[in-house]
């Protein structure tokens, strides 16, 4: 127990002292966790949109492949976007193989399903009159999207914090893609994983305690969000 | 779009649409002026929802086809920037009563005096600006809240203005309230305006003729038998109205004695012989005078002359073949003292 304890002292001892080793894993955790998330809701949400308004032949067949892709395996896409990714793979000229770019690539494809699925239902929960009210109102296509998504905001929210989740406390992707270079790729996940490997216990409770308080941050922001909308 | 007349708006040809079930509307000919207020009557389920929303092009013909007829020198807007509909569920958006009502003139990109002409609309729809603006939109009665959908039409300005049973559910004051907004619209604005209500003296009120719809087909004009009293009060507890050389008309109680009635049409029966024994108060002899195809529909308009006033009824091509109807042969037309509704 005394052991724990010790740990967890250090640890905090690590983040306030500005240990740079522990920061740049912290950087490029956010980094490549936020620019995963705005690409995955530029084209997420609009699909989602799509999937959610409009009937047309296959939707639900389509539906149904996003709603399976939710509990995609981290290394599953991994091991996919490496397969393209590397020097011999069809996308190996772009040199995105132990990059910040490949983890951004391959946690975008890991949470866009979370996205498209979670906006496509929260637009179909939407009042089935909105559509023509907007219409009778004068709205183009393009801002009866927009419209309806703002109208879906919370339930959109919901989604986007959820996929941020996925994407900031994942290890799979940022390892296989990433490859856990110091100063370069490596974050928080594959720092934990590797320090706890090598017995380093207090960095792995520092980065853990950022871990938790980025995931409790962005969800009590939703929560005030959600109540200032009311 | 060619004009054919410019004082033409709507023009409605062959125009067909039918949804699931067994439903079909039917409307060969259609003709709506501009600057006219045209009411559309018929009991639930008749098709007046389903003509308003083709009219406001948010459906699309399944055959025939409806042109809005652009004004001499008029702009190329969108259709949907030229004229609105307020759905019979209308809907308001989850923001402020003022963003509700501003809507339509931000995605038109329009923002010069907004408040003014927010707060305008507001007043026109008999909302307190000061109140309603800054509400949010569950705080609303359900007459408020389609106030405020009224208002967020309003201030688009549009050629014309489709209501989808703007009254019902709602309460007395906000439909007197409806009604004035409307009253004032066409006298202030000459919007072309076409209402459906399955109030019928409601909608007398506000339009200047009314088309009546049954099983999704135009039945005929409810306006053509006005009956301008004097009314006084007869026997039974009911009013009657005389009519020069041949005898009086009944009615229910009007609301003045100089009020206006109007007799549908479709209502009156006519008969080839003189029948005793009626459960019909009004029963008077007359010449058929002139028949008449009515163009939209296979129905037949005669007009029945009874003394110095001339009476339409409608009949079908069936019934009319039946009772061997022609101009200059006596019929009886019969209908109920209840029948009369009052403007």
């Amino acid at each position: 127990m005394g052991y724990l304890l010790e740990g967890v002292q250090q640890g905090i001892g690590l983040l306030f002292s500005g240990n740079i080793e522990t920061w740049s894993a912290i950087a490029v955790s956010l980094q490549a966790s936020l620019l995963s998330i705005t690409a995955a809701l530029i084209i997420g949400a609009p699909a989602g949109f799509v999937l959610g308004y409009y009937e047309f032949p296959g939707r639900r067949q389509i539906r149904a492949v996003f709603d399976t892709l939710l509990a995609l395996p981290t290394v599953v896409v991994g091991l996919v976007v490496y397969g393209f990714v590397s020097s011999r793979g069809p996308l190996g000229h772009m040199e995105l193989l132990f990059t910040v770019s490949g983890i951004v690539v391959a946690q975008t494809i890991l949470i866009l399903p979370i996205v498209i699925s979670l906006t496509a239902s929260a637009i179909e929960s939407l009042d089935m009159r909105l559509g023509n009210t907007l219409i009778t109102l004068g709205a183009s296509r393009r801002q009866i999207v927009l419209t309806s998504l703002y109208e879906a905001k919370i339930a959109v929210l919901t989604a986007a914090v959820t996929a941020y989740g996925r994407a900031i406390s994942e290890v799979g992707v940022s390892m296989m893609i990433g490859g856990n270079i110091k100063w370069h790729t490596r974050t928080i996940t594959t720092a934990i994983a590797l320090e706890s490997g090598k017995g380093n216990f207090a960095m792995g409770i520092a980065l853990g305690l950022v871990l938790l308080t980025i995931a409790f941050t962005v969800n009590a922001s939703l929560i005030i969000l959600k109540k200032m909308s009311k | 779009m060619k004009a054919e007349n410019t004082s033409h708006h709507f023009l409605v040809r062959d125009l067909e649409y039918a949804y699931s079930g067994n439903f079909r509307l039917q409307v060969p000919h259609l003709v709506i002026d501009r600057g006219q207020s045209l009411g559309i009557s018929g009991p639930n389920g008749c098709g007046k929802s389903t003509l308003l929303r083709l009219l406001a092009f948010l459906e699309t013909p399944q055959a025939g086809s409806i042109e809005l007829v652009q004004a001499a020198g008029g702009d190329t807007k969108r259709l949907h920037h030229r004229i609105t509909l307020l759905l019979q569920d209308h809907y308001l958006l989850k923001r402020s009563v003022f963003e509700n009502v501003a809507y339509g003139l931000r995605v038109r990109g329009d923002r010069e005096n907004l408040r003014d002409r927010v707060f305008r609309a507001l007043q026109d729809s008999g909302l307190d600006p000061e109140r309603f603006a800054g509400r949010k939109w569950h705080e609303l009665s359900g007459g408020e809240a389609r106030r405020v959908s009224l208002a967020a039409r309003l201030i688009l300005k549009p050629e014309a203005l489709l209501l989808d049973e703007p009254v019902a559910n709602i309460d007395r004051e906000s439909a007197l309230l409806i009604k004035d907004v409307i009253n004032t619209l066409k006298e202030r604005d000459n919007m072309t305006m076409i209402i459906s209500s399955h109030d019928q003296t409601w909608l007398a009120g506000v339009t200047d003729s009314i088309i009546q719809m049954r099983d999704g087909k135009i039945t005929g004009l409810l306006y053509e038998n006005s009956l301008q009293g004097p009314w006084h009060p007869d026997i039974d507890g009911l009013w009657a109205m005389d009519i020069q050389d041949a005898g009086k008309i009944y009615a229910s109680k009007p609301p003045a004695p100089y009020s206006r009635g109007i007799l549908d049409p479709a209502n009156i029966i006519i008969a080839t012989r003189e029948q005793a024994d009626l459960s019909a108060q009004n029963l008077l002899r007359g010449t058929v005078e002139s028949m008449e195809q009515i163009h939209y529909t296979d129905s037949i308009s005669v007009k029945v002359k009874t003394g110095t006033t001339h009476f339409t009824c409608t009949v079908t091509h069936h019934a009319a073949e039946n009772l061997h109807i022609f101009p200059g042969k006596t019929v009886w037309l019969i209908f109920k003292a209840s029948s009369i509704i009052w403007e």
